[in-house]
């Protein structure tokens, strides 16, 4: 699986690459920011996006309309990061995210949850 | 409290892990003096680039602390960040909540030095 990961934080995208590459061998290609983000999910066709909903500057639900409105991503799975507290399920609905993955996670089932909201089968 | 052990179990993976909670450990007294430092600045008068890095910085570490197992840094960092977003959304500051964000500070200070000590403790023992 290969996946792009979007968030502002250097040590959660740390963490969310060494899980997902050691735990499931996915080959995870992190970004800082938006604008990164999207140019990583263009130029590697992902089999999921994960991206933080709350981010500066462009957040995390504009990502997902750009990347969604776009026909060459549209079709990329999106997976939003979030806290519980600022979830927007409507939101997530309109933008047609795959799914949520709540703070804190367990980085050593990341890649179940994952497979699992973009429909895949558990390990 | 979960270390870096935790995750993973024994093997190859154990040092990479280890390695990124040490980054995260030493980066945490940086991300309490930008928010120490974006108060100070609120305190002069409202900023709102200073009321965002106040926000955000304390809303991204609520986020990120518990999977690094610390949890105890979690109930100030909530607390701060739910004071900045009322700050940078409304555009203004008030006095009492500027109170509250002091004495919160202090504790998220306690707080990490606390995480800090434990983790250093078990990565030495």
């Amino acid at each position: 699986m290969r996946v792009v990961l979007i968030d502002d934080d250097p040590d959660l995208r740390k963490l969310v690459k060494l899980a997902l590459e050691f735990t499931a061998g996915w080959e995870v290609t992190a970004a800082p920011d938006g604008v990164e983000g999207i140019e990583a999910v263009r130029r590697v066709k992902p089999d999921v996006a994960v991206v933080d909903y709350m981010m500066p500057g462009m957040d995390g639900y504009e990502v997902c309309q750009r990347l969604k409105s776009d026909p060459d991503t549209a079709d990329v799975p999106l997976v939003f990061l979030t806290a519980r507290k600022e979830l927007d399920e409507a939101k997530v609905q309109e933008v047609g995210a795959a799914g949520v993955v709540v703070k804190p996670f367990d980085p050593e089932h990341l890649a179940d949850q994952l497979r699992e909201l973009c429909g895949g089968e558990e390990t | 409290m979960k270390t870096s052990t935790d995750y993973f179990g024994a093997g190859e993976g154990d040092e990479l892990i280890a390695e990124i909670f040490k980054e995260f450990r030493e980066g945490l007294p940086e991300r309490v003096d930008t928010i120490r430092s974006s108060l100070e600045a609120l305190a002069d008068g409202y900023d709102a680039e200073a009321a965002e890095l106040f926000y955000r910085t304390a809303h991204t570490l609520k986020g990120t602390a518990p999977s690094f197992g610390a949890d105890g840094l979690v109930a100030p960092s909530a607390v701060l960040a739910e004071i900045g977003k009322r700050w940078y959304e409304s555009g203004e500051l008030d006095a009492k909540s500027a109170t509250v964000a002091l004495e919160e500070v202090e504790q998220l200070s306690i707080a990490v030095q606390e995480y800090i000590t434990e983790m250093e403790g078990k990565a030495a023992g």
